[in-house]
């Protein structure tokens, strides 16, 4: 190998007494990267582009499940070309049948996959178009199904004549819904009722003049345009509602109780409601927080605040400011669990049964993994279906990296002695589908439920998660802060997520990013041989410039230099820099080489005063991108290595515990 | 070999006899363990701090090594040591029998003059005689009240789930969840009450055959452990309050033993050297006190079956 083919430094720290790690306080610290400058100074948009305003009222019936809706949709063409039929989504009907897009197809592996014991459907009743004077009925000529496909989710509606770019229309439309029984995310389960994708609801529009409308996917979810959003809800007066947006009129009338929600700046609207709901408020960093959850379930709540209590500045910080004045918080009976784990604009639903312990970080991971949705899917509008690693990838990014700030290494589970990660466990969870699919592509193609979970959400959140610790805490959050911001109220596509990396983290982070997400990118570190030697003078007769001769002799005492070397590989597509630590026999001494990785292999010379005894790639982890860690490390000929006494002493331990039985 | 009175019967006196049973587990721990050590050590041992990466913070070694799903080290070893695990629950009968052996029976070693009989302990061998003896009726005490204790809390688990959906509508979710939790300890503790009766059977069974064997008239296994479950059934009908409330105390001391062990596993990690040593000597101090609990609990349950036993002998 040429010498210029790999870039290293090696740094040894020769310390009398006990050996320091030379990074100083593990897999966070990278001094090179600490003083990047923050992401506070980038500016952000306080408003989107408004296309689309939704005035609706809708009046439900419990009992029977439904949902009466009416209003108006106003309208404007942003795109460059005149439209001359829209698209819309007609996302219960996927609960209608079996012959749905959703229902149809053949994943398994991830929410939603039981049939629904009630079906549920959405039907338009009035959609019309009055323009200059004349009511346009758009109704008849609008097409639920293409071909043989009985899908009825995408309608295109022709219009009387084309919309030109810039001009506005308000159509008037009458609906009725038949909720299903929660199958996923929507529905009813007794008298709860979770009304979302709901009502008759605008594709997006495209700059060139496209809609981007799709059927519901079963693995897909949504895309559309912000607007502002004035909804008036009519439920039993016994019913407690939670909605996006705030609450700008309530009252009681013959029995119902009115609400009227009305939110700006956002791309869609759900609700709640039922006659059991337990409610919390607390104002946290300026945005009023209520939570409704089931009764009895008042540490869930507890836990759930708590959570926004550290969420909403952490990710103020990281992302720009939180822009809403409320946050809904919805915790599903435990009857209703499809119903959890969801994200709208200023709602959010969690999720979790009766009891979980305080060290199973459950319900702090789905309360802030749904907030983070307000960011990633709320803020920043990318299109769910057609790149969900955008939303859930990112979101999950952010989720183990609140997790990890906030409870440290014990994120996921601390108990019982157990300390395990958010980020490790979504190391763990994506390590073992990196070759079969590729992280960025639209949610129906992936093949099974569980591909889709672990690429999209592990794999996307442990390539970002080893960008941090490799290129360090302070440069990934100026990154990650510039991207937030910078696509705040607009609708980011992956090359604009590449490039922001590109230009915030560098070329071959960049690099790094596309290729893991777009080309199955992957990478395996290995110690493949390592030897040292005592150096002893040379022996033999020996003649010097003078002419005399001189006999040196073997010398086959201690000697008082080694030298020698550690074979490294890189396997995989990914080139990503780590960390080497040479291990000799004196504790006094702590070698650790940092490679470039941009070859497929590095021989790294070692020379010391004591034999070499192992080495170990990637000492403090910082590459949870690294296929296999079992192959890290590797020991001397001749050294045995540590053993694995403490595993022989737990499992004797337990052993003898279950011999016994837990009791006398 | 000679029953010992009722006073005699206490484990304080038998220090070597509850050494020998907490040897006896140690060393089938030690062969149970073997397994997942020599997986542990294959992929891990040659790091120079070994396993200690198993047991640092964040787990990602460990969700590794576990979630090696084409690894068959995996299977073979959770089979491997689910196997030892039931054949040790087995022969730990063994020593257990012994154990209540020593309890329930001395050896006269000296007759003086005015009749007084000096009784030491028994030897272990003649222990063991009478442990080998007492096997067979043991083992089958521990199939069928293993059997009988799975079969209460798996109806308790469906009583439970049963009452906590018909009642989920009408309490919600988190009382009707509470209920299920009563209703299943009320069956765990039937287990429990289970595990008691047959912990006075193997007392009477390990009393029956020594008596047996003391007496040169051996008596079919089958016949031992009959007489064995009668007397504890004859036992329990008179104070089977005495038997739980003396049982339940040793348990609760026995649990709190384990959550000492939790504590010192979790205050002293991964580390090793010294550390893991104390570590070592915490948990086996944890397992010795838990022998002991159980041969004092063993020796109660010989006190009160005793009587029961001696009344009407070869009644049962």
């Amino acid at each position: 190998m040429h010498p210029r083919a790999f870039a290293m430094s090696v740094l040894v720290v020769a310390l009398s007494g006990v050996a320091t790690p030379i990074r100083g306080a593990g897999a966070d610290a990278r001094p090179a990267s600490d003083e990047a400058a923050s992401a506070a100074d980038v500016p952000m948009a306080a408003h989107p582009d408004r296309v689309v305003d939704y005035t609706l009222r809708a009046t439900l019936d419990p009992a029977l499940h439904t949902v009466h809706g009416e209003g108006t949709i106003a309208w404007k063409n942003v795109s460059s070309q005149p439209v001359s039929q829209l698209w819309m989504h007609l996302y219960l009907n996927a609960f209608k049948n079996q012959s749905s897009v959703f229902m149809r197809a053949p994943v398994g592996g991830f929410r939603g996959t039981t049939v629904p014991k009630e079906w549920g459907t959405i039907d338009v009743r009035k959609l019309t178009w009055k323009d200059a004077g004349t009511d346009h009925d758009l109704v008849p000529a609008m097409q639920l199904r293409r071909g043989d496909d009985l899908d009825e989710t995408d309608a295109s509606i022709p219009l009387p004549r084309p919309v030109a770019p810039g001009e506005s229309i308000e159509l008037a439309v009458v609906w009725d819904d038949k909720l299903p029984s929660i199958v996923e995310r929507t529905g009813f389960d007794g008298s709860f009722h979770m009304v979302a994708q709901w009502f008759p609801k605008l594709a997006k529009i495209e700059p060139d003049g496209t809609f981007a409308h799709f059927p519901f996917h079963h693995l897909g979810e949504f895309y559309a345009d912000y607007g502002k959003y004035d909804v008036t809800l009519d439920v039993p007066e016994a019913f407690i509602v939670g909605a996006t947006g705030s609450v700008t009129e309530s009252r009681v009338e013959g029995g119902r109780r009115i609400e009227r929600h009305v939110q700006d700046d956002v791309h869609d609207f759900a609700w709640t409601a039922w006659d059991k709901f337990q409610t919390r408020k607390e104002t946290i960093d300026g945005v009023a927080c209520s939570i409704l959850y089931p009764p009895g379930y008042d540490d869930h709540a507890e836990r759930e605040l708590a959570t926004m209590r550290f969420a909403l500045p952490h990710y103020g910080a990281r992302y720009g400011k939180y822009p809403y004045p409320l946050l809904t918080m919805v915790h599903p009976p435990a009857s209703a669990p499809e119903a959890g784990g969801m994200e709208y604009p200023t709602l959010i639903t969690t999720g979790g049964s009766s009891y979980i312990p305080n060290g199973l970080h459950l319900i702090e991971l789905v309360t802030i993994h749904e907030f983070g949705h307000q960011y990633f899917y709320g803020l920043l509008g990318s299109h769910e279906t057609q790149w969900p690693f955008l939303d859930e990838g990112l979101n999950s990014y952010a989720e183990a990296e609140a997790m990890a700030a906030w409870k440290g290494r014990g994120s996921f589970v601390d108990m019982l002695g157990l300390k395990a990660g958010d980020a490790e466990g979504h190391a763990e969870r994506a390590r073992h589908f990196v070759h079969d699919d590729r992280v960025a592509q639209p949610a129906y193609a992936f093949g099974t439920g569980a591909a889709y979970g672990a690429l999209v959400y592990s794999r996307t959140a442990t390539i970002l998660e080893t960008l941090r610790r490799v290129y360090g805490d302070a440069l990934m959050q100026r990154t990650m802060g510039v991207y937030a911001r910078r696509f705040r109220f607009q609708h980011p596509v992956p090359s604009e997520l590449i490039a922001t990396f590109q230009s915030e983290m560098g070329n071959e982070a960049g690099e790094v990013l596309r290729d893991a997400l777009f080309d199955k990118g992957w990478i395996d570190f290995r110690v493949e041989a390592l030897s040292s030697h005592g150096v002893h003078p040379a022996a033999g007769i020996f003649d010097d410039k003078d002419g005399k001769r001189a006999t040196t002799a073997a010398d086959h005492g201690t000697p008082a230099k080694y030298e020698g070397w550690v074979l490294v590989v890189r396997r995989g597509t990914l080139h990503l820099p780590v960390d080497v630590q040479l291990v000799t026999e004196d504790p006094t001494t702590k070698t650790i080489v940092h490679w470039d990785g941009a070859t497929d292999s590095v021989r790294i010379p070692y020379s010391g005063t004591s034999p070499l005894q192992a080495a170990i790639i990637d000492p403090e982890q910082r590459v949870l991108l690294d296929e296999n860690p079992e192959n890290d490390f590797a020991a001397a000929p001749g050294q045995s290595g540590g053993g694995a006494p403490r595993t022989l002493e737990r499992a004797t331990y337990w052993s003898e515990l279950l011999l016994g039985g837990l009791a006398p | 070999m000679t029953p010992l009175s009722i006073r005699s019967m206490h484990a304080r006196k038998r220090p070597l006899a509850v050494a020998f049973v907490f040897l006896a587990e140690l060393g089938w721990a030690l062969l149970v363990a073997t397994p997942v050590h020599a997986w542990a050590r294959n992929v891990w041992g040659g790091r120079p701090d070994g396993d200690a990466v198993l047991f640092a913070d964040g787990g990602r070694e460990l969700m590794v090594w576990l979630g090696q799903s084409g690894d068959a080290a995996l299977p073979v070893t959770a089979r491997t040591t689910m196997v030892l695990l039931a054949v040790g629950a087995v022969l730990m009968q063994l020593p257990l029998g012994a154990l209540v052996a020593s309890l329930a029976f001395g050896r006269i070693v000296q007759t003086d003059e005015d009749g007084t009989v000096q009784i030491r302990s028994l030897r272990l061998r003649s222990a063991l005689q009478v442990g080998v003896t007492a096997f067979l009726p043991l083992a089958v005490l521990l199939v069928l009240g293993a059997v009988a204790s799975l079969i209460v809390l798996l109806l308790g688990g469906l009583a439970a789930s049963g009452l906590e959906s018909s009642l989920n509508e009408a309490l919600g979710d988190a009382r009707s969840f509470t209920v299920r939790a009563v209703l299943f300890g009320a069956f765990a503790a039937l287990a429990a009450v289970i595990g008691v009766v047959v912990d006075l059977a193997r007392a009477a069974v390990v009393r029956e055959a020594g008596i047996s064997a003391a007496s040169g008239a051996a008596s079919p296994a089958w016949n031992v452990m009959l007489r064995g479950v009668r007397i504890a059934l004859k036992t329990s009908r008179a104070g089977l309050g005495r038997a739980v409330l003396a049982w339940t105390g040793r348990a609760v001391v026995g649990i709190a033993l384990v959550a000492i062990g939790f504590v010192a596993a979790d205050v002293l990690g991964g580390s090793g050297g010294l550390s893991l040593t104390l570590l070592f000597v915490v948990h086996q101090a944890v397992v010795l006190g838990r022998v002991a609990l159980r041969a004092s609990w063993m020796a109660r349950a010989l006190r009160l079956v005793a009587p029961v036993q001696d009344l009407a002998p070869g009644k049962y």
